[in-house]
């Protein structure tokens, strides 16, 4: 995660680079990148320290973590409200469990897992048809209006298909394709034998085939 | 020719295959326009999922997680230490009661002026007898004075008890 945030950091100073803004700034904006990566708390430190009784440290978990597991409830769910929801819940059955967590293991994958058990609750829960009413919004739009749009179609065809699919497909596509698991990892997650998460996924991808074969 | 059946395609592009049933499948699809055809268009489904971009949250989460966190108890970090330490605790405190037994339900018979039958005044005579030989026999305190002794013992006991399970769970508690 650190490694992705100081990515990020490297980059931004790179862009500035390319739009030739005095040499001064982007130096400075460099240093102050380093400094950031050098104070930068581990995820495992802040679960350190939140099992010490400091709350703020759980904070600083949520707002690194928040945007990932929203989008994993997102993909789930599909409804941005439900999706808001099931991360809010996520975030407290983490707390909750946060002595369990084994702390030399990345902090994300497993709080993914807790979204994703959540959200596939509350997909399960919710009529199928529900989730497809929703308008997605396009956002890069007006940065390239033409690659923005294309790019936008195709999203969208992606959604509406995974949205197609039963919730429990969806969930070990989700574990699969998006968070990378392996299938004993997805049978662990989700509490199912792995006979089904293969077969959950062989079937989605078939449908998922049919469906874009559809809309092409 | 055989084809190579849907789950094999699908585990061969997760690459689940034992190393045989891989080679195997590699020599078909190297002669097989129809399974390497499948194959790709599985790989082109799984990359198109790239198209569903990450999307930023509509809004910040951590001050009501925060508020919500802050209405429930602290999570129990209970470390390997802390569990090996209540395992031997209850197991001494079952030994103990066992072994103390007979003093307490004479307490309690005394305490509620019940006249109780022999069995309930020693019910482990085996435990005794065995304990006896170690040299481990119960000394002939006054009932109330082992009465006192038991609770104060208890007594400190939880407080110990308190103490060391807190200093296990945060060292330092520090913020606040
Ligand atoms: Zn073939």
């Amino acid at each position: 995660m650190q490694l992705f945030d100081a990515s990020q950091c490297i980059q931004g100073v790179m862009g500035n680079t390319t739009s030739l803004r005095p040499a001064l700034t982007w130096t400075v904006r460099a240093a102050h990148c380093a400094m950031e990566i050098l104070t930068k708390q581990t995820d495992a430190r802040l679960v350190t320290l939140t099992l010490q009784g400091d709350r703020d440290a759980f904070g600083e978990l949520v707002r690194r973590h928040q945007t990932s597991a929203y989008n994993v409830a997102r993909r789930i769910v599909g409804d941005p409200q439900d999706a808001l929801d099931v991360t809010q819940d996520a975030f407290v059955r983490a707390y909750d469990a946060l002595a369990s967590f084994d702390r030399r293991r990345p902090f994300a994958p497993w709080l993914h897992t807790i979204v994703a058990n959540l959200a596939l609750n509350l997909a399960q829960r919710r009529r199928p048809t529900e989730s497809l009413e929703h308008d997605f919004e396009i956002s890069d739009m007006t940065t390239n209006p033409e690659r923005g749009i294309l790019a936008a179609e195709q999203q969208q065809r992606v959604r509406q298909a995974l949205l197609q699919l039963p919730p429990a497909w969806r969930a070990v596509v989700e574990l699969r394709h998006f968070q990378d698991m392996s299938y004993q990892e997805i049978s662990d997650t989700l509490n199912l034998p792995v006979s089904d998460v293969k077969s959950h996924l062989f079937r989605a991808r078939q449908k998922l085939k049919h469906l874009f074969e559809q809309t092409e | 020719m055989n084809h190579l059946d849907n789950p094999t395609i699908n585990l061969y592009l997760d690459d689940a295959l034992d190393a045989v049933a891989r080679a195997r499948a590699d020599a078909h699809l190297a002669v097989c326009p129809v399974c390497a055809g499948e194959l790709a268009s599985l790989r082109a489904l799984t990359t198109s999922f790239d198209a569903w971009q990450t999307e930023p949250i509509p809004h910040d989460l951590s001050v009501r997680v925060m508020q919500r966190v802050a209405q429930r108890p602290a999570p129990v970090n209970v470390s390997r230490w802390g569990a090996f330490l209540l395992a031997a605790q209850t197991l001494v405190a079952v030994g103990l009661f066992i072994w103390l037994l007979p003093i307490l339900t004479r307490l309690l018979a005394q305490l509620t002026n019940i006249s109780l039958p022999s069995v309930a005044l020693n019910p482990f005579p085996d435990v005794s007898v065995w304990i006896g030989p170690l040299g481990v026999a119960l000394p002939s305190f006054d009932i109330w004075v082992w009465g006192l002794v038991l609770g104060g013992g208890a007594v400190v006991w939880l407080v110990v008890n308190r103490l060391i399970l807190s200093s296990l769970n945060r060292p330092l508690e520090t913020s606040k």
